[in-house]
Formats: structure tokens, sequence, C-alpha cells
């Protein structure tokens, strides 16, 4: 074949190897890469070799040393070692920037026997090593080994192959990678937004998950056994940088880092910084470039990691052991550390992490950084939210349980409100109410809560308010305090050892003087919450409303009893008048009646004697009606004792009342006139009814009484008896002042009086018509009211 | 002698003034129900003044009638609680009336009453309407036989 002709074909086959190239998607298909170059070249195995790169592996530390990036064995077996010297065959391929071809390997002094002995092993008979030049300016080299056929020389179209293939397999490695590294960044962002879109996300378990799944999305992407995040919580200790997630426990040795802690993941979390060690195992032998690197760096003990690795790699005894890779950089967002992320032990080709891999492991860590801040935002906006919404129900519930007809005793309540000050203030693990006690002008604790008080004797202190504490101070100005360092404050009074922060509030409405002090005292080492003080303002407030409610309600009852004591002293004065009235003005007439059936009629004894009986009849009325007034004011129903109305006994008693009348109120000066018409009442010789004399009396007075004081004068006030819908009553009519429909309901209120009717009649006390109507209403009846007529009648029935 | 009484108590009156025209025989006694017809006929009062003014200080406005006159403003507030002393102040509106001595009488506690009484004009006197009338008539003698310079109460 010519030679253009197999350089085309050299060139047509690696342009198909590129192609494949293209179209796969991870590191992981390297191997079936060389593969497919190792078909094409008719070789045994096919090795992709780097040299050390920058940093860990500087020109000061490691004599120098390559790395196989990837292999393939075409019998399927996996390549043992891992590293090369670079003064073997293939460092100096490298060196000398060409390719480099062994005849016989057995016969190359400068060809690498091992251990592992892989040439010999594989029988390995000649092989090319081909310089190259990664993207990254990274040198390597593309080895060809062949166990048989004839030897190799640059004209076989097996070299001429291997040479097209060596060029286009920087560039394939380079995209893999970055398709790798994209293909791991996409997936811990589908891990976040899958998380943040979580609804249970507020929970620690399903933080720590989503952790758990981006540990695991890394440690794919860097193909190594373990990958540990360690964070920082402000709310537990912001000094600490705790184990979150890992993907393999029986590396973890040490599950917290406390700032200042030595170790390289401390080294990482005090300085801030980056570390990335080619091989744990050679920290000793690397110890100078490693230092110089990362001062303050100190030894590392891989302890018993060799035997777990080996059995996590399942790699024989006898096999090397791949590197001890390791890389762990500091989550950072903006200046706050987070905590840190860090590999371990790479199991598959490349065996070390690259400046580039740990570029990538920043951009990682910036990222679950802030997923990880937003949660902690975002719990804490939650545990506010609660602690708020708790406190309101809280309230709520304290506020019913004051004005509930069982409550409890002050002080159960108060301890109910300190319940609540620790239940929604974190750390708030010792707290007391201080109440004013004016007697002896200081405070005194009401109540406490915190297992700190139980069988404490201090619960019996006092603290004048003019003395110098805090809590006197705060009783004193209304303002609260914060003593975010109790040791720093010179008005604190210690009490208790444990106590790191406090804060007072006073206790009242904010409109008077307090009734004390709230004392919220904080044990925990995060100083006080940001919102507390605002939850210690509020308990205070509603705590003094309560308190105030509380006295408040006390006197009301106080009072109450007051004016029952009072309106009992009353009734009893009123009842007692009765009695001491009756008696008299009952033995005075009885002494009247017989002086008038002694005198002679017209004459002016007769007279006098009369006016002194129509006195003492109303006095006697106006005695009874205060009885019963007292009575029903005292909420005793009228008790009437029935008796059977006879037609002759009810006229004259009408005609009796009507006569007191015109003698009393003054109607003769007025000329008003009275008719009882006797005819209307025979019904009652025809019909039984029953009702209480004395009562009918008192109603049926206070009727015509109005009848009077309401009529124009010169009027005649007509009073008949009737039947109707089968009820018998007795009917009041006069003309004079209106009685609008408006004011029927009202007419039976006690003490109300129509403003007309307050400037006709005079003195009065508005009881009249109540009472009568209280009276019907006792026999089963009412009072009936019918609006004033065109003609300025109304009439007034005594209903049964 | 003329007395001009406001009463609108008709059985206490015609009582108190069968006692008065005994103890002042020849005393000529004119009746006033209510304060409308006392404020009516102030202008007679004027022309031709009594010598005492007898005013109980609960008096109703007016009688019923198909067209009550309207009550002033005062009246509808105060009611009748005070009419005696608004009649009062009335009289003391004009040079005739101003010196007429004024017993006021009502059966209201002096507490009741006590801004009202203490204001008293010289000529003013404040009597308990439920003690005993010889008292008022003794009052009333005596301040018609020689005028008082100085307010006081009378019991």
């Amino acid at each position: 074949m010519k030679e253009s002709s197999l350089e085309r074909n050299a060139a047509e086959e690696a342009l198909a190897i590129a192609a494949l190239g293209m179209e796969c998607e991870d590191l992981k298909d390297l191997p079936d890469i060389l593969g497919q170059v190792g078909d094409a070249t008719d070789s045994f195995a096919v090795l992709l070799w780097e040299l050390a790169p920058g940093g860990d592996l500087g020109d000061e530390g490691h004599p120098g040393q390559l790395f196989v990036l990837a292999h393939w064995l075409s019998n399927g077996d996996r390549f043992a070692s891992h590293t090369l010297p670079l003064d073997s065959f293939t460092g100096r391929a490298i060196q000398e920037k060409g390719p480099s071809i062994c005849h016989d390997v057995t016969k190359d002094k400068s060809v690498y026997q091992g251990p592992p002995a892989f040439m010999s092993e594989y029988e390995i008979r000649s092989f090319v090593s081909i310089r190259l030049k990664f993207g990254d300016a990274e040198l390597g080299a593309l080895n060809f080994y062949w166990k048989s056929g004839p030897p190799i020389s640059e004209t076989d179209v097996r070299f001429r192959l291997a040479k097209a293939f060596a060029q286009v397999l920087p560039g394939i490695f380079a995209g893999l990678r970055e398709k790798s590294s994209l293909k791991m960044i996409r997936r811990l962002n589908a891990s976040i937004q899958s998380f943040e879109g979580h609804a249970a996300r507020l929970q620690l378990s399903t933080a720590r998950e989503a952790l758990h799944n981006m540990a695991c999305t890394i440690r794919d992407g860097f193909r190594c056994l373990e990958v540990s995040i360690f964070l920082v919580r402000a709310d537990v200790d912001p000094r600490i940088a705790r184990l979150e997630t890992t993907t393999l426990e029986s590396y973890i040795r040490t599950r917290e880092y406390p700032f200042g802690n030595p170790g390289i993941t401390g080294w990482v979390l005090n300085k801030r910084k980056p570390v990335r060690i080619f091989d744990l195992a050679s920290f000793e032998r690397d110890r100078g470039a490693i230092e110089s690197r990362y001062p303050g760096l100190t030894g590392f003990d891989l302890a018993n990691l060799v035997e777990i690795t080996r059995d996590e790699l399942k790699v024989g005894d006898n096999d090397s052991m791949p590197p001890f890779s390791f890389v762990a950089v500091p989550i950072l967002v903006g200046t706050d550390l987070l905590g840190v992320i860090r590999c371990c032990t790479p199991v598959n080709a490349p065996f070390y992490y690259s400046d580039r891999d740990e570029k990538l492991l920043m951009l990682a860590a910036s990222q679950i950084g802030h997923c990880w801040n937003n949660w902690v935002q975002l719990v804490k906006i939650n545990n506010e939210k609660r602690s708020w919404e708790l406190l309101v129900t809280s309230m709520n519930d304290l506020i019913s349980g004051v004005s509930s007809p069982g409550r409890q005793e002050e002080k159960a309540i108060l301890e109910e409100f300190l319940q609540v000050a620790h239940d929604v203030i974190p750390g708030a693990d010792i707290c007391d109410v201080r109440l004013y006690r004016p007697k002896d002008k200081e405070l005194y604790f009401a109540a406490t809560y915190g297992k700190a008080w139980k069988g404490n004797k201090r619960a019996e202190d006092t603290f004048p308010v003019s003395g110098p504490s805090a809590g006197a101070l705060v009783f004193k100005t209304g303002k609260p305090r914060l003593m975010h360092d109790v040791s720093q404050d010179e008005l604190y009074n210690t009490l208790f050892g444990d106590v790191k922060s406090m804060v007072i509030v006073p206790v009242g409405t904010g409109n008077e003087e307090p009734y004390g002090v709230l004392d919220v005292r904080i044990t925990t080492d995060l100083g006080i919450p940001p919102n507390a003080p605002t939850i210690a303002i509020a308990l205070g407030r509603q705590l003094g409303l309560y308190l105030h409610l509380l006295r408040t309600l006390e006197k009301v009852k106080q009072a109450e009893v007051e004016r029952e004591k009072i309106l009992k002293t009353q009734t009893r004065v009123f009842e007692d008048l009765e009695h001491q009235l009756r008696l008299p003005v009952a033995q005075a007439h009885s002494r009247l009646s017989k002086l008038l059936a002694q005198e002679v009629a017209g004459s002016q004894i007769m007279s006098n004697a009369k006016a002194i009986g129509g006195l003492l009849r109303k006095a006697d009325r106006v005695v009874r009606g205060m009885g019963h007034f007292v009575r029903l004011a005292k909420g005793q129903p009228l008790k009437p004792i029935p008796r059977r109305l006879h037609r002759g006994s009810l006229v004259r008693l009408l005609i009796e009342i009507c006569m007191d009348c015109v003698f009393l109120e003054g109607v003769k000066s007025r000329g008003l006139s009275f008719y009882v018409n006797d005819a209307t009442f025979g019904v009652l010789d025809l019909m039984t009814v029953e009702c209480d004399p004395d009562l009918l009396e008192q109603a049926a007075y206070d009727i015509i009484d109005n009848a009077c004081k309401y009529s124009f004068n010169f009027e005649r006030i007509l009073v008949v008896g009737g039947v109707d819908g089968g009820r018998f009553y007795i009917s009041v009519m006069n003309k004079g002042l209106d009685l609008p429909e408006e004011d029927i309901a009202r007419v039976t209120e006690r003490g109300w009086r129509g403003p007309n009717a307050l400037l006709a009649t005079g003195q009065g006390s508005g009881i009249g018509c109540w009472f009568a109507d209280q009276v019907m209403r006792a026999h089963g009846g009412r009072l009936r009211f019918f609006p004033t007529t065109p003609e300025r009648v109304t009439e007034v029935r005594l209903q049964f | 002698m003329k007395i001009v009484g406001l009463e609108d108590d008709e059985p206490f009156w015609e009582t108190f003034v069968e006692e008065l025209k005994s103890e002042i025989p020849g005393a000529e006694i004119v009746w006033i129900r209510t304060e409308f017809e006392f404020w009516e006929r102030i202008p007679d009062f004027v022309k031709s003044p009594p010598d005492i003014f007898l005013l109980d200080v609960m008096v109703k406005w007016a009688d019923a009638s198909p067209n009550p006159p309207p009550a002033p403003p005062e009246v509808a507030k105060e009611s009748y609680y005070r009419a005696g002393l608004r009649c009062r102040d009335r009289l003391r509106e004009s040079e005739s009336t101003a010196d007429v001595p004024v017993v006021l009488f009502t059966v209201l506690e002096r507490s009741d009453v006590v801004g009202a009484i203490t204001a008293l004009p010289p000529n003013t006197f404040f009597v308990d309407k439920t003690g005993d009338t010889k008292e008022v008539i003794r009052a009333i003698t005596s301040l018609t036989g020689s005028r008082r310079t100085g307010q006081g109460q009378m019991n």
C-alpha cells in the first residue's frame, strides 16, 4: 500500500474513533474507545498515561510518575498497576517528545518490569509509546502492546494507526471529561431542585436525604469511594462542622470538627482553602511538598483505611492499591463558612484529582452551600413563624381560660405563661414572674419555671424597687433590658450559674405602673435569639392585661357583693317601713270609720273625716304598692289570692276609687267628673271571675288616677265592664292627651313617662301602668291600651 | 294683704288656705295651679305686686288640653322639677316684683336643692312643705309684717 494511502486510511480510522468518542457521554466509556483503538491496531492492550500534574506532584515533590488514565486489555483483565516511574520507557518517550518503539521488551532495559510484572505476566513482546499533549497542557502517552506478530516498525500500518489515534485521543479525553463534569453538575442541580420542591423539605431528615443524594452524585462524578459532607448548624453550635452525610461510613473516624481541630479536614475549615493530596499513603514521603503548599497541615495516619479499601475495591492482597487521592474544599456562601466536602480514593482511572477536579468540586460545594444556607434560613423563618403561631394560640387559650367560670388560680395561669415562654423562645430554660408588693415596695417571685427552680430557696428572695437590680430598673422605667452576656452586666444578680443571657421585660398594660417583671433566662451559648425580645415583650403585655382583667373582675365581683348587700338592706328597710306604716294606717282607718258612723252627715267634722279617710286610703295604697314593688324588684312574682269577683263589691270599689281621685287629685278645680256604669258589670252575675281584691284595687286606682291626670279639663272619665273573647275586663276611658300607637309598647315599661304627660301631670314615678300590667299578668291577663281616637278618647282595659 | 300662691296639689292648698285665712283674716289669696298660668299673669303682678309669693318648687307646666302651650327649652329640659325656681327668676326681671318676698316650699330634701338655695337672693326663703304649716304661716306673717334683709332658711 502506498504511503499516502496508508496515511489516509489511518486518518480515516482516527476520525471514525473521534466520531465514536463524540457519541460517548462519560469517562467510563474511555476504555471502550481504547478497545476500538486496540482492535484497529490489533493490540493486546492499550494504556493511556499522564504525567503527574503540577501542584501535588510538583517539581520539588515527587520524583515523577506517570498515572494511568484509562486502560484496555483484550482479554478483559483489569490493569493492576496505577503508576509508572518517569524514568521508564514511556517516561522517556514523553520527555523525548516523540513516539518510541520498543521492539523487544525483554531486551530493552528501560522497560519497567514491575511490580506488577505486566510485561512478563502477559508475555508482551513489543509496544509503542506515543507522546501526547492534553488540552490543559499536561503531558502523557498512549501505549500499544502486542504479544505476537512481526516487530513493529515505523512503516507498520499498526504504528501509523497508533499515531493517528494518539492525535485524536487527547481531544476525546477532554471532551469526555467535560461531559462527565457537566453531567455531574446537572445531576447535582436536579437533586437540589428536587429537594427545594419537596413537600417535607423543612424536616432535617429530608434535608439529610437530599444531601446524601448530592454526595452520591459527586461520588459517581468523581469516581471515588468516599464523599463526605460536614456542615455547620448555627442554631446548634456555630463553631463545629458535623458530619451530615457520607458515602462510606467505614472511612469516618471523626464526626465533628470543631474549628481549630488539626488534621486535613480541620485545616480546610480553619484556612477556608482547598486541599488536594496525591496519595495519603505517601504523606510522609511527600511531606515537604505538602507542607510547603499547605503550611500547618499535619500528618495523616491511614490506619485501617487500606484494609477497608481493599475490601471495597476487591483488590487482591498481592495487587497494588490505587493511590488514596484526596481532595477537600470549603463550602462557602459569600464569606460565610458553612462546612467542608471531601472526596477520597478514586475507584477507576484516572486515579488522581487534577486541578480541574478541584475547581469542579468547588463549584459543587458552592451549589450545595447555597442550597443548605437557603434551607437553614427557611427552617429558621418557619421556626420563628411557628413560635409566633404557638404564642398566639397559647395566648388565646390562656385568655379563654381566664374568663371561663372554672378558671384557675392566678399562680397556675402565671406558670402557663412561663411554659409558653419556654416553648417559643429557644433556650429559655429558667423563667419567672416577679410581681410588685406595694406594702413592702418590693418585687417577689410569684411564679417560676424550670428545673433549676425546684426546691430552690432563692424563690423566697425579694428585690426592693429602690435597689440596684436589673428587675427593679425595668419595673421603674417600664423599659425592657437585654443582657447578652450576664457576666458582663453589673446589674445582674446571680441566681443561677447556667444562665448565659437574659431578657427582662415589664409585666403591664403599658398605660399605668407595671404589675411586675417577666424574667427569661437563656442557658445556651447562642445568645438571645433574634425574636426573643419581641416575644417576651408581647408575653409581658398579655400577662399585664390578664392581671388587669383579673383584678378588675375581682373589683366588679366585690362591687356586686356590696350592691347585693345594699339592695338587701334597702328592701329590708322598705319592708320594715311597710310594716310600720300599714298598722297605724289601718288603725287610723278603723277609728275614722267609727267616727263617721257617729257623726252627723254634712257637718264640718264629717267633711274633714271624709278627707282624712281619703288620705288614709291613699297612704294605705301607697304603702301596699311599695310592698308589691319591693317584692317584684327582688324577683318575687306577685301571688294573687283569688276570690270571686262580685258585681256589687266591684262597683263600690270603683266608685270609692273615683271619689278618692276627686278629692285627692284636685279634679274639682279642673271640672272633671266620673261615671261608673253599673249596668255593664252585670256580666259578673253570669260568669265567674276570680281575682285578688287588694291587687285589683291597686291596679284600678293606678289606671283611674292616670285618667285623671291626662284628661282635659271639664271632661268625664268613664268606667265600664265588658267581655271580650270570653274574658272579663274593666275599661277606663277618658278624653285627654294622646297616646300614640308607637308609645303603647313603652307605657308598661317601669319608670317610663311620655314627655307630654310629664309636663301635664307633674309628680309621679312612672310605675303605675307597669304595676297594673304586672297585676293583670299575675291573673293570667294583661293591661291593654287602645290608641287615642280622632275624638281624643283613650281606652285602657284591665283585661282578665 | 295679698298673697299669690303657686301650687298644683289641690288638697294641700285647700287645707293650707283654711289655716292661712284663719291666721290672716281678710287676706286676699290668689291661687295659681300651673307654671304656664303663673307666667301669663306676671304682667298683672308687675302692675300690682302682691305682698308675698308662695311658690311650690315642683309644679306642672300646664293642664292637659287639646292645644297645650308649648314648653320653653328650659322647661322641656328640666320638666316640672324646678318650676318654682324658674318663676322666682322671672319675678326678679321686673323692678316692681324683684323685691317682693318669695317663700319657696317643697317636699324635696334640702340636699336636693342645695345649689338653688345657696344662691337665693336676700328676699327669698326656703321652707320644708312636709313640716308643720303653722311654721310657714308664721314666716309669712313675719315677712309681710317686717321685711328681712338677709337670705336664710325657715323651718
